[in-house]
C-alpha cells in the first residue's frame, strides 16, 4: 500500500500534472482523484447526498411511524437497522436523519464562515481601534472551551435546533474572523492592492475583488476540514438534549436514545456509524482539498 | 401553657426509674441479638453499606411536612415512624406502628391512639403525644403540597403523654389509611424546634426554618437517621441506635445514577445492590441475569395526560370538547403493551384499591374518527397546536413519562393535533408543573397511603392537582358529593359502589385521562434478602439483609 502511495507521489512529482495549471479547478479535481482516500471520501459524500435526495425512496417506512407491536426489534429483513423504543424503523430514521444532521453541520460552518469573514475582513482592512476591539472579542470567545460555551448558549436559548445552530455559529465565527483578518492584513500590503487603491477602487470593490479571492482558498480548506467537526458538534448538542426536539430523527439525538438502551446495540450503532462515515468522508475530502490547493504539494514534492 | 410543660416534665421524671429498668432489659436483649449474629463474616458483611441505585433528581426536600414525588418514600420510611401502617406485602390491612392500639368513635370523627411506650427519637428524647401533635400541626401549617393530608382534621389533642386524640371535621372511614402516609411521620419536637421549626400558624410563610436542616438530617424514631443529602450525588442514612425497629444493614446509600442505563450497569457490576427506576426493557433484560432477582408489586397509581382549563394558556386545549376528543385519540392498548402486567384503569382509583372501576368496562377506547368528529364540532377540524410537557428523567413502574409523551404526540397527531414536546429535566419541569404553567402534560401519580382518598384529594374535582395544575375547580361536580358520601361510609361494599359512580361522573368531563397503571419492580443482587416491594413506600431498607 505504501509502495503504491509512494508510486503515486512519484508520478505526481514526475509531471503528470502541468506545473502551471491554467485550468486550476480541473487540475485540482484530477489531483484529488489520484488519491484513493480522497476518492473514498468523495464517494461516501456523494452516496450521502443521494441518500438525502432519495430518502423517501430508500426509507422502508416513514421515520415517525410508530409501531408498538415491534418495539426494540433487532435488525431483520423487515427492519434492517432494527426498531427503537417506539417501534420506529431505524433505517428510515437514519436515512431521514441525513436530511437534518448533514445540512445542520454544513450550515453551521457556512454561517460561521460568512460571519467570520465579514468581521475579519472589516477588522483587517480598517485596522486601528476596530481591529483591536474585534480581536479582543474573538479572544474572549476563543478563551472558552468551544463545546462548553456552545452548551451554555444553547441552554440559555432553550432546546431547539435553530438555537443549537446559533450557539455553534456563535462559538465558531472567531476562527474564521482571525484567519480572514490575517489574510487581509497581508494582502492589503501587496502592490496590486496598492495599485487598485491608486486606481480609485472603493472599499467594497477592494474587499470583494482583490482581497476575498486571495483568501478564498485557505478559507475553503479550513471549511471542508471543519464541516466534520460542525456535524459532530451539532450532534453532540442534540445528544445532550439541546438540539432537535423529539420526534425529529437527528443522529446525535438518536445516539443519545440508544445510549439509554445498552441491551439494544443497534439503536446507537447505526446513527453512530452514520456520523462517523460522514465526518470521516468530509475529513478525507478536506485533506485532499488542502493538498490540492497547497502549491508546495502540487508543485514539486 | 407553662403549667402543661411543667406537669409533663413531672410525668417524665416520675417515669424515669422505670424507663431505666427497661433500658437495661433492652440492652440485655441487644447483646443477645448481637451475639447470635456475630460470626466474623456476618459482621464484615453488615458493615458494608447497602447501595441503592436511584436517580435522586426528584428530591426537593426530605422534610416530612413537605416531601413529595418518589425518592423521599424510602428515606422517610427509614427515618420516621407513623402511628399506624400496613403490612409490607398488603395494602388492605392497618397494623400498629407507633400506636399500640386505637379507638374509633361510632360517628367516625374521633380517633384516639394509645402510643407504644418507651419509643425514643434518634436524639434520645422520648416520643410523646406532644411530638405527634407538633408534627401534625406543622404538616398542616406549613401549607405545603402535603398539607392536604391534614384537611380532614379539625384538631389534634394531647389526652395524656401517651394518648393522642384526633378529631375530624367530617366522618371519615378511610382516615387510618391516610395516617399511614410518610408525611405523617412523627418528628422530634425538641430537635426540630431547635433548628427553627414551628407548628404554629404561618409556619409555611417563612416562620418555620427547619426544612433545610431536615433535608440533610432527620429527627425521627425510625431505624435510620439521615446523615446527608448531596443533590445529584447521594443520600446517606445510618442506623439509629435508639430505634425500637431493627435494621439488617447499618448504613444505606442512595447513590444517584444519571440515567437508567447507567443504573442498570451499576446493578450488573455490583456497584449498586438494588436498582430503583429502571425501564421496562431493562427489567426484561435483567431477567436473563442469574445474579439478579426482582421484587415487584402492582403500582397503586397511574400515569395520566392532563390538560389546562386556562384558555389564556391554550384556548383549544381548555375547551372541554377538545379534551373529550383527545381522550378518544389515545391508543390505550398500545400504551398498556409498554409494560408486562400493566393495566388500564378507567379512572383515578387504581386496581387493587377499594372502589376501582373495572378495566375495559368503563372509560374510553381508541376511536380516532370520533375524536376527529368532536374536534370538528369544537371548531378545530384543521387541528391546532399544543405544547406537551413531561419530565425527561421520571420513570414510574418501568414506564418513562417522556416515552408516553412521544406516544401521545403520535396519537394526537393522527387526529390532526400538532403536539410540540417540551421534555425537560426535573428541575425545570417540576416547578412549571407545580405552578400550572402547562398546556398539556404527562405525569405519574401514586398513592402515599393505602386509601383511594390520597388520589381523590389530589385528582378529584376540588383536588390540588386539578385546581393548581389544570386550573379546574368544580365543587358542584356530581362526583364531589359522591366522593364525600363514600368517605363516611364504613361498609366497604357500599363505599365501593359510591366511589365507582363518582368516577363514572368524573370521567365525563375531568381535564385529564388516566393512561396506564404500571408495575413497580426493584431488581436486586441475589445476595440480599428481605427486599419486599410495597406500592406506597417502595421498599423498607431496614428489612433488607445480606445472606450468609
Amino acid at each position: 500500500m505504501s509502495a503504491t502511495l509512494a508510486g503515486l507521489g512519484a508520478q505526481a512529482a514526475g509531471g503528470v500534472f502541468p506545473r502551471r495549471a491554467r485550468r486550476r479547478w480541473a487540475g485540482g479535481i484530477a489531483f484529488l482523484l489520484a488519491r484513493p482516500l480522497a476518492i473514498v471520501g468523495v464517494t461516501v459524500l456523494l452516496a450521502w447526498l443521494g441518500v438525502m435526495i432519495f430518502a423517501p425512496v430508500i426509507a422502508p417506512a416513514p421515520p415517525l411511524k410508530q409501531d408498538f407491536s415491534a418495539r426494540f426489534a433487532p435488525p431483520s429483513r423487515a427492519h434492517p437497522f432494527g426498531t427503537d423504543k417506539l417501534g420506529r424503523d431505524q433505517l428510515a430514521r437514519v436515512v431521514y436523519g441525513a436530511r437534518i444532521s448533514i445540512p445542520v453541520g454544513v450550515m453551521v460552518i457556512g454561517l460561521a464562515g460568512v460571519a467570520g469573514v465579514a468581521i475579519g475582513a472589516a477588522a483587517g482592512f480598517r485596522g486601528g481601534l476596530v481591529d483591536e476591539s474585534v480581536m479582543r472579542v474573538t479572544d474572549v470567545f476563543l478563551a472558552f472551551p468551544p463545546i462548553i460555551l456552545a452548551l451554555a448558549i444553547a441552554a440559555a436559548l432553550g432546546p431547539d435546533l435553530r438555537n443549537a445552530m446559533l450557539a455553534l455559529v456563535a462559538v465558531w465565527w472567531p476562527t474564521y474572523a482571525r484567519m480572514m483578518r490575517g489574510v487581509t492584513l497581508s494582502v492589503r500590503q501587496q502592490e496590486y492592492v496598492q495599485a487598485a487603491v491608486a486606481a480609485g477602487a472603493g472599499t467594497p470593490r477592494l474587499l470583494l475583488r482583490t482581497i476575498l479571492p486571495n483568501a478564498f482558498m485557505p478559507l475553503l480548506v479550513l471549511a471542508t476540514v471543519d464541516i466534520g467537526s460542525g456535524i459532530t458538534a451539532a450532534a453532540a448538542l442534540s445528544y445532550l438534549g439541546l438540539g432537535v426536539r423529539p420526534p425529529a430523527p437527528e443522529w446525535g439525538a438518536m445516539v443519545a436514545d440508544g445510549a439509554q438502551a445498552p441491551n439494544q446495540w443497534w439503536l446507537a450503532a447505526f446513527p453512530g456509524l452514520a456520523i462517523f462515515s460522514v465526518v470521516m468522508a468530509f475529513n478525507l475530502a478536506g485533506d485532499a482539498v488542502q493538498d490540492a490547493l497547497d502549491p508546495r504539494l502540487r508543485g514539486g514534492r | 401553657m407553662s403549667e402543661r410543660i411543667s406537669s409533663a416534665g413531672a410525668v417524665v421524671r416520675a417515669r424515669l426509674s422505670r424507663r431505666q429498668a427497661l433500658k437495661a432489659a433492652g440492652a440485655v436483649a441487644v447483646v443477645a441479638a448481637v451475639g447470635s449474629a456475630s460470626r466474623p463474616g456476618a459482621v464484615a458483611q453488615q458493615a458494608k453499606p447497602l447501595i441503592v441505585g436511584r436517580n435522586i433528581d426528584d428530591v426537593i426536600t426530605l422534610d416530612p411536612g413537605i416531601a413529595g414525588e418518589e425518592t423521599y418514600t424510602v428515606v422517610l420510611r427509614g427515618c420516621y415512624d407513623t402511628l399506624v401502617t400496613t403490612p409490607a406485602d398488603s395494602t388492605k390491612q392497618i397494623v400498629p406502628m407507633l400506636a399500640e392500639s386505637w379507638q374509633v368513635s361510632d360517628d367516625l370523627t374521633t380517633y384516639t391512639f394509645k402510643l407504644k411506650p418507651d419509643v425514643k427519637f434518634s436524639s434520645g428524647n422520648p416520643l410523646s403525644a406532644d411530638d405527634v401533635k407538633f408534627s401534625y400541626d406543622r404538616l398542616k401549617n406549613l401549607v405545603s403540597q402535603a398539607s392536604y393530608l391534614m384537611d380532614p382534621v379539625k384538631a389534634v389533642d394531647i389526652v395524656d403523654p401517651a394518648t393522642v386524640r384526633i378529631t375530624l371535621n367530617n366522618p371519615d372511614a378511610t382516615f387510618l389509611g391516610s395516617l399511614c402516609s410518610a408525611n405523617f411521620g412523627v418528628l422530634d419536637r425538641k430537635v426540630v424546634t431547635e433548628h427553627g421549626g414551628t407548628d404554629q400558624l404561618g409556619a409555611g410563610k417563612g416562620t418555620d426554618g427547619a426544612t433545610d436542616w431536615l433535608t440533610q438530617n432527620s429527627a425521627g424514631s425510625g431505624p435510620y437517621v439521615l446523615t446527608g443529602y448531596t443533590p445529584k450525588d447521594r443520600i446517606t442514612m445510618s442506623r439509629n441506635a435508639s430505634s425500637w425497629r431493627g435494621v439488617g444493614i447499618d448504613d444505606v446509600i442512595l447513590q444517584s445514577a444519571p440515567d437508567s442505563s447507567a443504573l442498570q450497569q451499576m446493578l450488573e457490576k455490583g456497584d449498586a445492590e438494588i436498582a430503583w427506576g429502571l425501564l421496562t426493557e431493562q427489567l426484561d433484560a435483567l431477567k436473563q441475569n442469574p445474579d439478579i432477582e426482582t421484587a415487584s408489586t402492582p403500582m397503586l397509581g397511574f400515569m395520566a395526560v392532563g390538560f389546562t382549563c386556562d384558555p389564556t394558556r391554550n384556548k383549544a386545549i381548555a375547551d372541554p370538547k377538545v379534551q373529550l376528543a383527545l381522550k378518544y385519540a389515545v391508543d390505550y392498548d398500545g400504551i398498556r403493551s409498554l409494560r408486562d402486567g400493566a393495566l388500564t384503569p378507567p379512572s383515578i382509583i387504581p386496581v387493587g384499591l377499594n372502589g376501582a372501576l373495572e378495566p375495559g368496562k368503563d372509560g374510553y377506547t381508541h376511536d380516532p374518527d370520533k375524536a376527529k368528529a368532536l374536534l370538528a364540532e369544537a371548531g378545530y377540524a384543521n387541528g391546532f397546536k399544543t405544547m406537551m410537557s413531561a419530565s425527561s428523567t421520571e420513570i414510574i413502574g418501568g414506564v418513562q413519562d417522556s416515552l408516553l409523551a412521544e406516544k401521545l404526540q403520535s396519537d394526537f397527531g393522527e387526529v390532526g393535533v400538532d403536539v410540540e414536546l417540551d421534555v425537560q429535566d426535573e428541575e425545570i419541569f417540576r416547578p412549571k408543573y407545580r405552578a400550572g404553567e402547562i398546556e398539556t402534560v404527562v405525569g405519574a401519580y401514586y398513592v402515599g397511603t393505602p386509601t383511594p382518598y390520597d388520589l381523590i384529594d389530589a385528582w378529584g374535582p376540588t383536588g390540588a392537582v386539578c385546581v393548581n395544575r389544570f386550573k379546574w375547580h368544580a365543587p358542584n361536580h356530581p362526583a364531589t358529593a359522591l366522593f364525600a358520601e363514600a368517605r363516611k361510609t364504613a361498609d366497604p361494599a357500599k363505599q365501593a359502589a359510591l366511589l365507582q359512580q363518582a368516577q363514572r361522573d368524573l370521567l365525563k368531563d375531568c381535564p385529564f385521562q388516566v393512561l396506564i397503571q404500571p408495575v413497580f419492580s426493584y431488581p436486586y443482587r441475589n445476595d440480599l434478602t428481605g427486599v419486599v416491594a410495597n406500592p406506597t413506600w417502595n421498599f423498607d431498607v431496614s428489612t433488607i439483609k445480606r445472606k450468609g
